[in-house]
């Protein structure tokens, strides 16, 4: 079944909010004062208020450094946790009021917590969540047995978790997660640990769920990776506000504004370069220069024609930053204004 | 109905874990036996020497053991995770189980267990079968009596495990709780008055999970029926309330872990 993206609202999240009361480390308690005193507790915040809507189909990833609230939001979308202030949706749910139904309809996958019990066969944890969601046991074997051929994941099943590598438990935990055919996934940290290959595998798995079966992806992750080959839009959350909402394309090209410009030469360039604000040589060999241009100093085009008519060029490629190079952008700036915060 | 099926698919599940290490599962269960026979014959001593205490026998001992161990072993042998919950929540280990269909606290209870509650309860059906001489309806009475106590025991472990969600941590203060519940469950009622009979009612149940069983099964009486039925649903809904008011404060939390 080919889908897209469905003019649903698959989640909400208007002005939503968290916060919890925390000691007061600043003020210090001396002398055997310490055994009895109790600090004054402040308010600390996990969440500031956050707003954005997610269609179903999409697939989303949610990013920003430790502490920006990623896992507390998606804690509070699964109803693990209640929210101070604001409102938000799953599938028309309130995901604290209306645990119940809405945990029919969704799934989610902690890469730090497993859902599998360790000292058994993964497939004793499906027949388990059969029971748990109330399936029909033939359809539940049937649609055991179509996640297995699907995940490849013959020959798994019936060895005991703990013998598994964490690539095959990975995928293993996915498909218990897709048993009860949910409509939006919820993946936090899914790849961590893993090797490339098995990184690699999961994506495909993940990315297929949402193109062919329709499956909302809503993903956290610190992987490059992830974000890239999972995810068409990204909403980056930094210093507890939503710093960006848009594709991934436009995150790339717009988030960090920085190009690389690569001249392959037909012949040996020997003359003087100019020399520009906003532009540095990364790589100068006869036949070939790449320099790296921060477009908000200067625009490509005036970097370009500077160069051209200089050279001979044979091949020329304007390309964005990577992924890798965004999100610690991101990060690097968060950590900057939290830096700058008295 | 699911709820039976999923309870039973829970300690299936449990089973199968204890017994991936029969060795270990089967200790365990023969080390609680013989734990237990060994206060049994420590009273049988006692009795002999002492044959009556303000008219309490060696026959009530055993009875008061029957009931006790038959009922705690299934409360840690089904409902294992009621005495760990202080410290699931205060390792904010409940995450998997909150975006899960079914209660979250029945979750809680069924999916862990402890082996040697198995021989707990093994030793109490035993014992009351061999030494109390019990007649088709004595034990049906037992039977009964036994659930209700197994639900009060849990539900004690419910209660006094959810105060971690206010203090944080409260492994100690259930752990020594559920010792004091135990100890004055298995000694003669008579042994208490004053004060002590009325914490033996509230604070730390001993009353209702086996005065009052152990006299109804020596003689029913409707009127101790009604109290205890009403304490049972007393103390499920203490626990039931305190657990769902504790849950809203619940923090949840970063530690890697894995279902075991």
């Amino acid at each position: 079944m080919a889908t897209g993206v469905r003019n649903e609202i698959a989640v909400a999240l208007v002005g939503l909010t968290r916060t919890f009361k925390r000691p007061d480390i600043s003020l210090p308690l001396r002398g055997l004062g310490r055994l009895w005193s109790r600090r004054p507790m402040v308010e600390a915040v996990a969440l500031h208020p956050t707003t954005f809507q997610v269609n179903a189909g999409e697939s989303v990833a949610f990013i920003g450094p430790n502490g920006a609230g990623k896992s507390t939001t998606i804690k509070i979308l699964t109803g693990i946790l209640h929210p101070t202030a604001g409102m938000a949706t799953v599938l028309g749910h309130v995901p604290w009021l209306e645990h119940g139904r809405l945990s029919r309809e969704i799934a989610t996958v902690f890469g730090q917590k497993s859902q599998l019990w360790y000292h058994l066969p993964a497939r004793d944890s499906f027949t388990l969540l059969t029971r748990i969601h109330d399936l029909d046991a033939d359809l539940a074997r049937r649609r055991a047995g179509a996640l297995c051929d699907r995940f490849g994941l013959e020959g798994l099943l019936d060895r005991p978790v703990r013998t598994l590598s964490l690539g095959e438990r990975m995928r293993c935990e996915v498909a218990a997660s897709l048993l009860h055919s949910p409509r939006i996934l919820f993946l936090d940290e899914p790849t961590i640990g893993l090797d490339v290959i098995a990184r690699q595998e999961l994506r495909s798995i993940i990315r297929e769920l949402n193109q062919r079966d329709g499956v909302t992806v809503f993903l956290t992750s610190h992987d490059a990776g992830d974000v890239e080959r999972v995810c068409d839009r990204a909403i980056v959350i930094h210093t507890g506000r939503v710093a960006f909402d848009g594709t991934i394309e436009t995150l790339r090209r717009d988030f960090v504004r920085r190009k690389t410009i690569s001249l392959d030469l037909s012949s040996p360039f020997a003359g003087e370069l100019p020399v520009m604000p906003g532009v540095v040589p990364t790589q100068l060999t006869p036949l070939r220069l790449q320099f790296q241009v921060d477009t908000t100093v200067v625009p490509a085009e005036t970097v370009l024609a500077g160069l051209i008519g200089r050279m001979q060029i044979a091949d020329l490629t304007i390309t964005d930053p990577p992924m890798e190079d965004v999100i610690a952008a991101i990060y690097g700036q968060a950590s900057s204004a939290s830096e700058a915060v008295p | 109905m699911s709820v039976v099926r999923f309870t039973g698919a829970y300690v299936w599940a449990n089973l199968r874990v204890a017994l991936a290490y029969r060795g270990a599962f089967f200790s365990a269960v023969l080390g609680m036996v013989i734990n237990d026979a060994i206060w049994v014959v420590f009273w049988w001593l006692f009795f002999t020497r002492f044959p009556s205490v303000d008219g309490y026998g060696f026959h009530d001992i055993v009875i008061v053991w029957s009931i006790g161990a038959t009922a705690f072993g299934l409360a840690v042998g089904v409902a294992g995770g009621a005495f760990t919950l202080a410290s699931r929540i205060a390792r904010g280990e409940l995450d998997f189980y909150l975006v899960l269909p079914k209660p979250v606290i029945l979750h809680l209870l069924v999916s862990r267990m402890d082996p040697s509650g198995w021989g707990d309860a093994l030793f109490g059906v035993v014992v009351f079968a061999f030494l109390a001489s019990p007649t088709p309806t004595d034990a049906v009475t037992f039977v009964g009596l036994s659930l209700v106590a197994t639900t009060i025991i849990v539900s004690y472990a419910v209660a006094i495990n959810s105060l971690a969600f206010w203090t944080g941590r409260a492994e100690t203060l259930s752990d020594q709780l559920i010792f004091g519940l135990i100890t004055f469950a298995t000694y003669p009622e008579k042994l208490f008055t004053g004060a002590v009979k009325v914490v033996l009612y509230t604070v730390v149940p001993a009353g209702f999970v086996a005065y009052i069983p152990v006299s109804l099964l020596h003689e029913w009486d409707w009127g101790w029926a009604s109290i205890l039925l009403a304490g049972t649903v007393a103390s499920v809904g203490v626990a039931v309330s305190i657990f769902t008011v504790g849950l809203r404060r619940y923090q949840s939390g970063n530690l890697t872990t894995m279902r075991a």
